[in-house]
């Protein structure tokens, strides 16, 4: 089953048939919660809530969209609350991966760690640039900047970034 | 001499480049990259970290979220299926009741238990508009996106 017959299924009150984006992307939205929250248990929480309320605002997903974009709005939206509603001190040891995630390489693992290290608003840049590959208008539409700043910010973690991984090698 | 200045501008302009946004640096921006080994470093380093995070993957979740939230989207399964017109008409029914305490109006024709099934439901179901999530960034939502 692809998104748009899974959200489609939806709408016609086959609950189960949630289960599919659930499946579907609740790695990849639990690292990015990770990163957003830096807390194992908001990030958690986060991605559930983000997942009722794609649930209950599936009549306005466009289903010609991708759904990971549409929902990550929503996943953002829930990590900055639990950020708000724990403060504003982060834990800076929790990352996306861990070393005994099967499938990590050392050098994946190096990586995440460096990501860890910037501030999450940097991370998220990197992330959704580097690994989910969006486009700068896409980035622009879903963290709602223009697409000039999403170019400044972009560039400013990019250098973050390569100063934490050539400090890390040093 | 090359300056800080034309440093970040050609670096931007190779990362929009790489990025696939926009055009390789060109002329006094290519000879710039010609003369300035800081900058071939640093497209270079920038080349290998963005091959390095393509490789990149998420590990697979290590609980499944669907058992725990099942629930969940079941029971906001079933709020969704209550009818949408229940909600003005227990508005109306409901400023009725209210009007009829300051003027006598007559007695309306609703049965009081349907009066008092559709006052609650509307009720309900604006404590939930109230209560609604959000589903677009603020930043969006201002934008009117």
């Amino acid at each position: 089953m692809d998104d748009a017959a899974a959200s489609r299924a939806c709408r016609t009150g086959n609950l189960e048939a949630f289960r599919h984006f659930v499946e579907r992307y609740q790695a990849r939205a639990l690292a990015h919660a990770r990163l957003l929250t830096r807390n194992e248990a908001d990030a958690a929480d986060a991605t559930q809530d983000a997942f009722v309320d794609a649930f209950r605002a599936l009549g306005a997903f466009d289903p010609a969209r991708p759904f990971y974009a549409w929902f990550y709005v929503m996943l953002r939206n829930r990590c900055y609350k639990q950020r708000t509603r724990r403060g504003t001190r982060l834990e800076s040891g929790v990352l996306p991966v861990t070393a005994v995630d099967p499938g990590v390489s050392a050098e994946q693992l190096d990586l995440w760690r460096a990501i860890g290290r910037l501030t999450p608003d940097d991370a998220e840049l990197v992330v959704l640039k580097h690994i989910e590959g969006w486009t700068y208008q896409e980035l622009s539409t879903a963290l709602g900047i223009p697409r000039g700043t999403v170019m400044s910010r972009l560039y400013e973690a990019r250098q973050r970034l390569l100063a934490q991984l050539s400090g890390a090698s040093s | 001499m090359n300056s800080n200045t034309d440093c970040e501008r050609v670096r931007r302009t190779l990362m929009a480049a790489l990025d696939g946004e926009g055009d390789p640096p060109a002329g006094p921006d290519r000879d710039h990259l010609t003369t300035c080994a800081e900058c071939r470093r640093w497209q270079e380093e920038l080349h290998a970290v963005t091959a390095r995070a393509q490789r990149l993957s998420y590990p697979a979740a290590q609980a499944d979220l669907w058992p725990a939230l099942e629930g969940r989207i079941r029971e906001a399964g079933q709020r969704r299926r209550v009818p949408r017109w229940l909600v003005p008409m227990g508005v109306i029914v409901l400023v009725w009741r209210v009007l009829q305490l300051f003027i006598d109006f007559p007695i309306p024709m609703l049965h009081p238990i349907g009066q008092l099934a559709a006052v609650a439901v509307a009720l309900w179901l604006i404590a939930g508009q109230l209560l609604a999530i959000e589903t677009s960034a603020p930043e969006l939502q201002k934008r009117g996106v």
